[in-house]
């Protein structure tokens, strides 16, 4: 899976009001999968057990948090045909 | 007072002395061979000898060891003692605002003293290194996760440490950089004029903001020039990913205790080393036929791209400093170094309907499509 910034922060927050603990950005990189995953359980009235691994707290991290919630933090989409150009300049 | 139990045990711990004590190498149980890393001038396998003045002869040992399992020092026990065994999670919390059918659990790696699961290598790769003879260790850092742990860990084993910091990350995050100072490291924002490899990036582009693949440069070069200084990498090899399966091996345990085998196990990947730490004990069941668990890898939507092209210049908080993973660069990284080996957590389980990843750390494959991969 890969996942834009502003949907890993928004699971990180969630994550961070409901257990407490805040991740590190790299983190809630997971969190916002095993959220994506649990609903889809839910949606489909299944009952997985799902293990995910808390890397690192995020609390040298805040930066990054303070970038979310000032609405300042942007995603980066890329094109294919962006990437390939890219890819070729190397 | 009335003392009550609460429903479900949202908090699985273990004994002190129910610490594994070795490591698991999913080497052994692999169908498919890892591919060995290739020499960048000879395009052959890497043999020992190329990596010799860079790592201590028996982490060597490790990287291509075939052993299943292997021993763990006690001065590495009793250095991982200080935070480990970690807690195993049930987000009960989470699950309730979710109205989830689903058990979610998590294994906490964010108590060790520098935050994050880092250090459980650290602490392996610096023992090794002041065994045979090392006095002093150089790496590279974006964000500054893996060069704290290194920092924390040399000092826990007597050796200097110096950490090339992505300069932008210098710059911008400086709390890093402090706890680094605080556990006796020097630090230097990297393009830095100490290599030849940041004086001419310095010389191309004086307002270079840096890169990881750059700080990978200068901590090889500080380190390949020098009899008593060798350098160390914070994952995407096989012995670093390894050193992590301290984390599956006690979440497996804790599981079984918790009477909730994982259906899915999920970690985020950049050089893919807690991923891999998680993952692998239970992916040996996987092999082995003895499970079903799937496997979900996750990475930035962005970072694939950005790896390859400057080795991740840290100045992004959200991806931090899990790209090690930009020395899986299939023919070189931003400087023209050596490469290390390209596997580790992003080859293996390529090809497995049951290991996804997608976005793709880029492998010698070439580049990976992106977008989301379903799991089954």
């Amino acid at each position: 899976m890969a996942y834009p910034q502003k949907a890993v922060f928004d699971a990180a927050v969630q994550f961070a009001r409901t257990e407490g603990t805040i991740p590190a950005p790299e983190t809630a990189h997971a969190i916002r999968a095993v959220i994506d995953e649990a609903v889809k359980a839910r949606e489909r009235g299944e009952s997985p057990v799902i293990l995910f691994n808390f890397s690192g707290h995020g609390l040298l991290d805040l930066a990054a948090y303070d970038s979310y919630f000032a609405g300042t933090m942007s995603d980066v989409t890329l094109s294919e045909a962006r990437i390939q150009e890219l890819v070729g300049a190397l | 007072m009335s003392v009550h139990a609460p429903e479900v045990a949202n908090r699985i711990v273990l004994d002190e002395k129910e610490m594994p004590t070795r490591w698991y190498n999913i080497q052994a149980d692999l169908p498919f061979p890892g591919s060995p890393p290739l020499h960048p001038a000879t395009r052959q396998p890497v043999g020992p000898q190329d990596l010799a003045p860079l790592f201590p002869m028996e982490l060597i040992k490790q990287e291509v060891s075939q052993e299943r399992f292997i021993d763990i020092p006690q001065p590495i026990q009793d250095a991982l003692r200080l935070w480990r065994p970690t807690p195993l999670m049930r987000a009960t919390r989470l699950e309730r605002e979710l109205k989830t059918t689903a058990k979610i659990y998590y294994k906490y790696e964010g108590g060790s003293p520098p935050g994050s699961h880092k250090p459980n290598t650290a602490v392996a790769q610096a023992f090794y290194n002041r065994a045979e003879g090392t006095r002093r260790l150089t790496t590279e850092t974006g964000a500054g996760q893996w060069g704290s742990a290194l920092a924390f860990a040399t000092k826990l084993f007597d050796l200097e440490c110096m950490v090339y910091m992505v300069r932008i990350s210098y710059e911008q995050k400086p709390y890093r950089k402090s706890m680094m100072h605080v556990w006796g490291a020097e630090v230097v924002p990297s393009p830095s004029d100490r290599t030849q490899a940041g004086q001419r990036i310095r010389a191309e582009n004086p307002e270079s903001t840096g890169s990881l693949g750059i700080a990978i440069s200068e901590a090889i070069e500080d380190a390949a020039g020098k009899d008593d200084t060798k350098y160390s990498l914070g994952s995407v090899l096989n012995h670093v990913l390894m050193h992590q399966t301290i984390i599956g091996q006690e979440a497996l345990t804790q599981m079984e205790r918790a009477g909730a085998m994982p259906d899915l196990v999920v970690g985020c990947v950049g050089g893919g080393s807690n991923f891999s730490g998680l993952a692998f004990p239970f992916l040996r069941d996987r092999l082995t036929g003895h499970s079903k668990t799937r496997f979900l890898a996750v990475e930035p939507a962005a970072c694939q791209v950005r790896v390859r092209l400057r080795g991740h210049g840290g100045n992004d908080a959200v991806t931090g400093d899990v790209h090690a993973g930009a020395y899986v660069h299939p023919r070189r990284d931003s400087r023209r170094r050596p490469a290390l080996p390209r596997h580790g957590a992003a080859g293996l389980g390529a090809g497995k309907a049951w290991v996804h990843r997608a976005g793709g750390v880029p492998t010698e494959g070439g580049l990976r499509r992106r977008g989301p991969v379903r799991p089954d």
